[in-house]
């Protein structure tokens, strides 16, 4: 009990256990994602059935999200690693504030193109939003 | 410094391939999110992925790419549920669901990219 009480969530903690969050979700994706593409073995009103199914704003929004789920395991990821085979590990701060920024540019730079661009998410609400919800 | 006093072990092997593994996928995910998303500027139809999938180098790049996100995922997911869950017989069963779940997919995968040719 002791031991809980004393527990206290550090910077490292809450990153180490976002991690393992980011990391189930990321498996969860990876089996979807498989699944999604192996419509390819259908041909193609199979696999261009599937796409249409996934082509609207939630869809999109998601992506972006799961853009932002992936560049954190990444960077956090190559953080760990520098840690763990004792590069800069006196600089372990500096090198945290740097995965953290690197990781909100990177994920807001992805997540620009991913909604401007033709077929990106704002033309898929234009969409909607000129051609009815059919 | 970490020492390397234990670097022998099965443990320290999976250890590192997983670091070497993330260090990879994080190379392969860029160039397969850049490619797909940013320079086939349309949506991903058939005919985009299929004239892709019929290069041999493609089909390597992405084979290998599934391979080993199976295995760093799944393997993973196995270093943190060891983490919670203590029972023998527990450990086991998701051991084994764990590698059904990574064969089916793998095979799965597989079924997806390799069929590929040129002229399609």
């Amino acid at each position: 009990m002791r031991a809980l009480q004393r527990y206290r969530i550090h910077l490292g903690t809450a990153a180490w256990i976002l991690h393992r969050l980011s990391g189930l979700a990321l498996i969860l994706y990876l089996l979807v994602h498989i699944w999604v593409i192996h419509h390819l073995i259908g041909g193609r009103e199979s696999f261009d059935g599937i796409m249409e199914f996934f082509n609207n704003p939630l869809a999109k929004a998601l992506e972006i999200g799961l853009v932002g789920v992936i560049l954190y395991h990444l960077w956090n990821g190559l953080r760990v690693t520098l840690v763990d085979i004792g590069v800069m590990v006196e600089r372990q701060k500096q090198v945290f504030g740097v995965a953290v920024v690197l990781w909100l540019v990177s994920w807001g730079m992805v997540a620009y193109a991913m909604l401007t661009r033709t077929g990106g998410l704002l033309s898929a609400i234009a969409r909607i939003g000129g051609g009815g919800l059919s | 410094m970490r020492s390397r006093e234990n670097v022998t072990s099965g443990g320290a092997v999976l250890w590192l391939f997983q670091r070497v593994s993330g260090i990879y996928l994080a190379v392969v995910l860029f160039a397969h999110v850049w490619l797909l998303h940013f320079l086939l500027r349309e949506d991903l139809s058939f005919a985009a992925v299929s004239e892709r999938l019929a290069t041999p180098l493609w089909k390597t790049i992405d084979i290998s790419f599934l391979v080993v996100a199976l295995f760093h995922g799944l393997y993973g997911l196995w270093i943190v549920l060891e983490d919670y869950i203590h029972w023998g017989w527990a450990r086991i069963f998701l051991y084994s669901a764990i590698s059904l779940v990574a064969l089916v997919a793998l095979v799965l995968g597989i079924l997806t990219i390799l069929p590929f040719q040129g002229g399609f």
